[in-house]
């Protein structure tokens, strides 16, 4: 929302002393968030009114020609121009150095510095509108600005000459959320009496209007709920014309395009007070009546904007005696808009409950500044006051205009005055500071509450146009009392509190010291990825959508479903690194979803528990032969967590037939690893690589991981070690070779594979491997025979049970 | 004949090891491998041999031949510094070589400040929690007093879950907008007094800019006792900055509009980049950083907390641009692009 300083200035005198900056800063760290505010006088430095006295070819270009102008006191200059409608005598816009200019109207504003164009020294620059941020009435295609002014003001700055001395302000729309009183120049200026202690000047309005006897409209309000006030006038003798430079002025620097006087009086009320209005041509209203109805399902109305809206029960129609005229709150029907022929209108200042025209307004897509009002709970008081400033201003601009009868205000708004009591101690304990009463009562007061001091506590009165929602609590006075107090002014102060130790969750600490584990021993990168993921990227990985949780209104269809596991972001993390590396390891811990439960309720007062949402740790490693990397990597990361596992070999359609095994713990499968199926790697574009990828539950991780500080003692007698060397049937497999030979005896340490040969010297169908075999008796020293006799059955077991051959 | 191939071979590995400039190499191989050199004779030789054991020797001949190039590659690599991987002077030693090429793992930036601010606001006696990413409207919106009609959430584009007769729930599912969804989780689950903070990812069903996008990371923080007030909030939200940035950073409270706190603040920083004058990243010299207030009594009473007897604050700290803003990186979509470019930097 847009607010100007000299529209404020008609209801609150602002501190002289404070230039834009510091009024910006003011509203934004008291009132509302101003995003970006325009201070023309500033903009326009170095800016003045030039006439041009004599126009030359520039003799290096067809295009540019060279102007003397007269710059009044600073005499006469030369500039070199491009503009397509240079006239001897036109009073022009001259940007002379040091002024703030934006190239063809584009991109950020630059400081103009003296240049030569083309070989002509050229004293400042004939500025377009769009240059130097003037109004749409001054662009002219390719053309410079013709100001139209008389020969007095050459030499003025344009902001003098052209009036141009506003500042406005951008102001969050956010920020307004919850204050719909805030949506007009009046609410803030309110705010700023209160904030710099001056006068708020109260609009005040008579109902001595010029009248001319005759009936009103009839008006009927059929849901009470949905309209709890409207208010409607019926004015004749209008004559429709081009609005006054003013209010024109007015409207173009507050963003909204000037149509007439009678849509622009609507307009700018609504700037001023908040209050949407709307006109329509009377003559276009059968009946003499509008009803406010709920629309039928299905029924069609043509707005302002010429769209047919196809309507449902929720809309809230304004009807005259045959048809829909205005779609209440949001916008007016094509059907009775205010022409050039306009003799009469009728104008409506009513009050919409709030969620029924937000609900309109978001289905239909179709937000203006009506809706965006009503939406925040306006004051039912305030269309009555908006109802009299629209017809003061009709007054004022069709003075031969007569009110027909009477303002008819059909209202049901409640009454009654909102009354909170404010507990002094209470205010003082929740802002951490003792502020004075009699300061708590004034910065109330500016506000427009009505205080009672009845000693411990302040009766306060809310004043409707804070009663809609905004202030329903203690909490939300103390906000008031300690805003405009200013909350630079409160003495920061540490709280007092117990000191105990705190609870730690030993799974987040647990999930920081393996990713610092991975990173930093196992040397991998650590990756987040994206929790959605597109349907085309489940078909990739062969799968199917039904074990995906859909998002119902995932705006990108790239974004549809929630991974339910790490695989894919990593995948397509491989291929996109796969251009600039040839070998790397990602990791990532993220959380999956699944359909199935999970562990967290879903209200405190229900059964339901969330979908499954587990921790998975997913590793992805890229390079030539890395199975038995990534193996070696997961047996470390499984030894850091101390978790007692078992592995086992199985089928995944991830991965190719065999290049794939299970980790078990406790029985239970806490992840698995594979070599990544070629067929789906093709389906992510990567062809030279293999890629080996592992995903691990994280939470089962936790839950099997041990803490315990253990030691066992160092060896007190020497080890033995043997070797042997055996050819290998392909089809054994070594898990249950080494599994058998450690059940032969208790002395048997480790079996550790040190050479493994396949090849032309090799008898087909086996391999050649070679192991140590460490042998450690805790009670004694080992002797040879006691070893050898071991040996010897190891060997009958492998060659007898395992048909290897030893070598 | 088999031992005098094996033989050979022993030779050149001995003799292989003594040589010392690539002149010798020639010499060598014209040893045994020239036209009167040993192996080419010994398989001249091999014409002499009985007729059944001659595939057998050839074929160890041939073995021996392969065995024997393969060491003359290795020795002649080995005195090739460029080919020398392994740094094994023939001649002299030279220090000053670069050390051989080591890749460490990184951590993402996003975990390695988290790390920081969660040591931080340990040492301040807050709990770090963690809770679930797709949430309820329960807790997401409704204990946060943000009922149904309330236009806060559609300040909020909330990403919906699609339930049917397959995937069941009465209570409506999102993926959680902000994590204070995890206030009144926190605390049913731990009462009063309380000081934690959750952090963790969030969602908005956003188009993707550099500085927005669909999926980002907050750090919410609650702090509930007796007696809290706006000047204990500052207080700490002050402790905390100084101890992230650390360095003694300005700040400034002002308005703010959140349902689920009251009075709502923003709380501003002093730009870090132009130190308070204005640029183009801060436009009046100050950076929104941390949303924050007093908890509403609602809210607490949705926890099972009598308002009361407790009050306290909560505050949201914008993480993702809080890690842009320390390393000043300057496109949010990097953070989740996997690019190792990016993440090797860290």
């Amino acid at each position: 929302m847009l607010i100007s300083k000299k529209l404020l200035e008609n209801y609150v005198e602002l501190p002289k002393e404070l230039d834009a900056q510091e009024l910006s800063e003011k509203i934004s760290t008291s009132i509302v968030e101003v995003d970006n505010f325009f201070d023309q006088e500033k903009e326009l430095e170095n800016i003045i009114a030039a006439k041009i006295t004599e126009i030359n070819n520039h003799p290096n270009a067809d295009k540019l020609k060279i102007c003397q102008v007269d710059a009044g006191n600073r005499g006469i200059l030369k500039i070199v121009c491009g503009g397509n409608n240079l006239s001897k005598g036109m009073i022009v816009a001259l940007a002379l150095p040091g002024a703030k200019v934006k190239w063809h109207g584009e991109g950020e504003p630059v400081i103009l510095e003296k240049a030569k164009i083309r070989g002509i020294e050229s004293d400042g620059m004939i500025c377009a509108a769009e240059e130097i941020g003037l109004s749409d009435s001054y662009k002219i295609p390719g053309g410079i600005a013709d100001l139209k002014l008389d020969d007095s003001s050459i030499g003025k700055n344009i902001s003098t000459a052209l009036h141009l001395n506003d500042v406005v302000f951008e102001i969050d729309n956010k920020s307004l959320t919850n204050r719909p009183d805030l949506w007009c120049h009046y609410g803030i200026a309110r705010e700023l009496s209160a904030l710099f202690g001056t006068r708020f000047k109260n609009l005040k309005f008579s109902d001595k209007f010029k009248k001319t006897k005759g009936e009103g409209f009839n008006i009927e309000i059929l849901d009470k709920n949905a309209c709890p006030r409207y208010l409607g006038v019926l004015i004749e003798n209008v004559e429709i014309l081009e609005s006054p430079q003013w209010i024109k002025s007015y409207l173009e620097k507050l963003g909204i395009r000037s149509i007439n006087n009678i849509v622009d009086i609507t307009n700018f009320v609504m700037l001023e007070l908040g209050q949407p209005l709307h006109a329509f041509d009377s003559s276009n209203v059968s009946g003499n009546k509008i009803i406010i109805r709920k629309a039928k399902k299905g029924e069609k109305f043509k707005t302002l904007d010429s769209q047919t809206r196809i309507l449902t029960e929720e809309d809230l129609l304004i009807c005259d005696g045959e048809k829909p005229v205005g779609l209440a709150g949001v916008m007016g029907g094509e059907n009775s808009e205010i022409k050039e022929s306009t003799k009469s209108i009728f104008i409506e200042s009513a009050n919409f409950e709030a969620s029924g025209i937000r609900k309109t307004s978001m289905r239909l897509g179709l937000r203006t500044d009506a809706s965006v009002r009503f939406e925040k709970s306006l004051d039912p008081e305030l269309a009555n006051l908006a109802m009299h400033r629209a017809i003061e201003l009709v007054e004022q601009l069709c003075v031969k205009s007569r009110v027909v009868g009477e303002i008819v205000d059909k209202d049901f708004s409640s009454k009654e005055k909102l009354v909170i009591n404010l507990d002094l101690k209470f205010t003082n304990e929740k802002i951490g500071q003792e502020i004075p009463t009699v300061k708590i009562i004034e910065i109330l007061k500016s506000l427009g509450f009505v205080v009672k001091n009845k000693k411990s506590y302040l009766e306060v009165t809310v004043p409707s146009y804070r009663a809609t929602g905004d202030i329903k609590i203690q909490e939300d006075l103390v906000e008031e009392i300690a805003r405009i107090y200013g909350y630079k002014n409160i003495k920061v102060q540490e709280p007092i509190v117990s000191l105990k130790p705190i609870y730690r969750d030993k799974s987040l600490q647990l999930e920081r010291n393996l990713k610092n584990f991975i990173a930093k021993n196992l040397n991998y990168c650590e990756v987040y990825n994206y929790s959605m993921i597109s349907e085309d990227e489940i078909a990739s990985v062969f799968a199917k959508t039904e074990d995906y949780i859909e998002i119902e209104n995932a705006v990108s269809k790239n974004l549809k479903y929630l991974r339910n596991s790490l695989s894919i972001s990593l995948l397509k993390n491989a291929y996109s690194n796969l251009r600039f590396y040839k070998e790397f390891k990602i990791f990532e811990i993220g959380r999956i979803f699944k359909k199935e439960q999970g562990e967290y309720k879903a209200n405190k007062n229900s059964k339901e528990i969330l979908p499954m949402q587990d921790k998975f740790l997913g590793l992805i490693v890229c390079g030539k032969n890395k199975f038995f990397d990534l193996k070696g990597d997961i047996e470390l990361i499984l030894k850091f967590l101390k978790i007692d596992f078992e592995e086992v070999t199985g089928d995944n359609n991830l991965f190719e037939e065999n290049k794939y095994l299970e980790y078990y713990s406790n029985g239970e499968l806490i992840g698995f690893f594979g070599s990544v199926k070629k067929q789906i790697l093709n389906n992510f574009d990567i062809d030279k690589s293999e890629i080996v990828f592992g995903e691990f539950n994280f939470n089962k991780l936790y839950k099997y991981f041990k803490d315990k500080k253990e030691y066992s003692e160092i060896p007190k007698f020497p080890k033995m070690t043997q070797d042997i060397s055996m050819l290998m049937d392909y089809s054994s497999n070594w898990k249950n070779i080494e599994k058998r030979i450690k059940s032969i005896s208790s002395i048997i340490e480790e079996l550790e594979i040190f050479d493994i040969y396949e090849g032309e010297k090799i008898e087909s169908g086996y391999r050649s491997i070679a192991f140590h075999v460490t042998f450690y008796d805790n009670t004694k020293t080992l002797v040879s025979e006691e070893v050898e006799k071991i040996m010897n059955e190891i060997r009958r077991v492998l060659v007898s049970e395992f048909k290897a051959k030893i070598r | 004949m088999e031992n005098l191939f094996k033989q050979i071979k022993e030779k050149v590995e001995k003799e292989l090891k003594e040589i010392n400039i690539s002149d010798d190499f020639e010499k060598l191989e014209k040893k045994y491998f020239g036209r009167k050199g040993e192996f080419t004779l010994a398989i001249k030789n091999l014409k002499d041999l009985a007729e059944e054991k001659r595939p057998v020797i050839g074929k160890l001949a041939n073995d021996v031949k392969k065995e024997i190039e393969e060491l003359f590659e290795n020795a002649k690599s080995k005195l090739n510094p460029v080919a020398n991987k392994a740094k094994e002077f023939l001649f002299g030693f030279d220090p000053t070589l670069q050390g051989d090429k080591k890749e460490l793992g990184h951590l993402h930036p996003c975990t390695i400040v988290l790390n920081d601010v969660v040591d931080v606001m340990n040492s301040m006696g807050f709990m770090v929690l963690d809770g679930p990413e797709l949430e309820s409207e329960y807790y997401n919106f409704e204990s946060l007093n943000i009922p149904k009609t309330h236009p806060a959430r559609e300040m909020q584009d909330t990403y919906f879950i699609k339930t049917d007769k397959n995937f069941k729930y009465k209570e409506k599912l999102v993926l959680r907008t902000q994590t204070s969804a995890l206030q009144v989780r926190t605390i049913e689950q731990f009462g009063a007094p309380l000081r934690a903070i959750f952090p963790g990812r969030c969602f908005r069903n956003e188009a993707t800019d550099a500085s927005h996008d669909n999926t980002f990371y907050q750090i919410e923080g609650l702090m509930i006792d007796r007696n809290i007030s706006i000047a204990n909030l500052v207080s700490i939200m002050n402790s905390i900055l100084n101890q992230i940035f650390k360095r003694d950073v300005k700040t400034r409270l002002r308005p703010g509009y959140f349902p689920f706190v009251e009075p709502g603040f923003e709380l501003d920083i002093n730009c870090l980049i132009c130190g308070g004058k204005g640029c183009s990243v801060c436009g009046d010299g100050w950076l929104e950083l941390m949303p924050c207030g007093l908890v509403h009594p609602k809210v607490l009473e949705y926890g099972g907390l009598d308002p009361k007897e407790w009050n306290g604050f909560a505050f949201g700290i914008g993480f993702t641009r809080l890690v842009m803003m320390l390393y000043g990186i300057n496109d949010i979509r990097l953070l989740q692009s996997g690019d190792l470019r990016f993440i090797k930097q860290f």
